[in-house]
């Protein structure tokens, strides 16, 4: 299935890269969007760290802890929005 | 693709956020208008401003910032009538600094907000990246922060203030907590008051985000469709409040609400904690020191002219 994500602010592994299409199994949650996206760009791994950074994970235009979590499931043409917490005043 | 369940404030639009610490589940207009609330209460509950006050805000182009500018700028035009004056410090960041300057430009003048940008090089004839490249026994942002501290008080002055309002979230006063407890420097927790003190020389300064997770105003900033700064500060992994800062969210994630302990605990020492130091005046720079030389004369070896 295709899932849609955005990147904001220092969350985009370059200032070119605002959004990544990604093909993923069916069947996939947040937690293996996660581990994609960080297997595409090692250098935000420390940032997507989700025990400790606290980044908001917008999916469908709600942010996961609001449903299941890095559980939430994704489906066909899902929309993921990663907002940096991080990042100073 | 899921539903959300439906907010507990309205009880009509779906929810978008769950607020662990408090159990509630909100929509975004009840959100919003929640983070104005908690903003609204902590001036009050703190006696932060008077009507008609002049208020400096110091303002990075990061979101806690941009979110303290548009809700202060909401509820003084509902409200007081205070002036508000957005203040941008340079300190001289290749980089960092200037795509940060363009996303405050552009917020003030989308606000209608006067806005006024100081640098490094105006007061201390240097930048932070000059500094950092020198040999140096602390983290950069020790020398950061005073700097920023001296010059943002002096705009504020320059710009007749009364009052210089700064982004400091909920996280920034646990952490500054937390620091102050593991440097055991006690008398330091007198500085958390978000009122700040009514001292010479100094524009008080004043803290209107103190009980707003850094995680709402990033909510709040993303539902309001702020710009996020994309290049993060080179100097930022030095700080030791990286480590307090990581802690308490592990902390926070397992435990919703220790940010909210934390602070209050931190509130409930600071009046215990009224530093004894009297205030002299800095022999180089002649401004407001607790030695005969201040911290900011020290740090940059400034000669007098």
């Amino acid at each position: 299935m295709r899932v849609r994500v955005r990147l904001l602010g220092s969350l985009r592994p370059t200032s070119d890269v605002k959004e990544l299409n990604l093909e993923l199994p069916e069947g996939s949650n947040v937690s293996t969007l996660i581990k994609r996206v960080v297997g595409i760009y090692p250098q935000l791994g420390g940032m997507l760290d989700i025990s400790s950074s606290g980044n908001l994970i917008v999916v469908g235009g709600v942010e996961v802890g609001n449903l299941q979590g890095l559980k939430t499931p994704l489906g066909e043409d899902s929309e993921v929005v990663l907002v940096p917490v991080t990042h100073g005043g | 693709m899921m539903s959300a369940p439906t907010c507990s404030k309205c009880h009509q639009k779906p929810s978008v956020y769950y607020r662990p610490y408090s159990g509630e589940r909100l929509c975004p207009n009840c959100f919003n208008a929640s983070i104005k609330e908690r903003v609204q209460t902590a001036i009050n509950r703190f006696n932060m401003l008077d009507h008609w006050s002049r208020v400096a805000v110091g303002v990075s182009g990061g979101k806690d910032s941009l979110t303290l500018l548009s809700i202060l700028k909401e509820i003084e035009d509902e409200t007081h009538g205070s002036e508000l004056i957005a203040i941008t410090v340079d300190e001289g960041i290749r980089g960092y600094r200037d795509e940060a300057l363009s996303i405050v430009e552009r917020a003030c003048k989308t606000m209608s907000i006067e806005w006024k940008l100081v640098s490094f090089t105006d007061l201390f004839d240097t930048t932070m990246d000059e500094i950092a490249a020198r040999e140096r026994a602390l983290g950069a942002c020790s020398f950061c922060g005073v700097l920023r501290r001296r010059i943002l008080n002096e705009a504020a002055k320059n710009v007749d203030a009364d009052r210089l309002a700064t982004g400091h979230t909920l996280d920034d006063m646990a952490q500054s907590a937390l620091l102050n407890l593991l440097r055991g420097d006690i008398g330091k927790m007198a500085s958390l008051d978000p009122a700040g003190a009514k001292s010479p020389g100094f524009v008080r300064r004043i803290k209107p985000l103190c009980e707003v997770p850094e995680r709402e105003t990033t909510l709040y900033a993303y539902l309001r469709g702020f710009e996020f700064q994309a290049t993060p500060c080179p100097y930022a992994g030095e700080a030791m409040r990286g480590d307090a800062r990581a802690f308490l969210n592990r902390m926070e994630a397992t435990r919703p609400g220790t940010l909210f302990t934390t602070y209050n605990a931190a509130l409930r020492l600071a009046p215990a904690a009224t530093s004894t130091e009297v205030m002299r005046t800095c022999r180089v720079c002649g401004e407001p020191s607790v030695g005969d030389v201040c911290r900011v004369c020290q740090l940059i070896e400034k000669k007098q002219g």
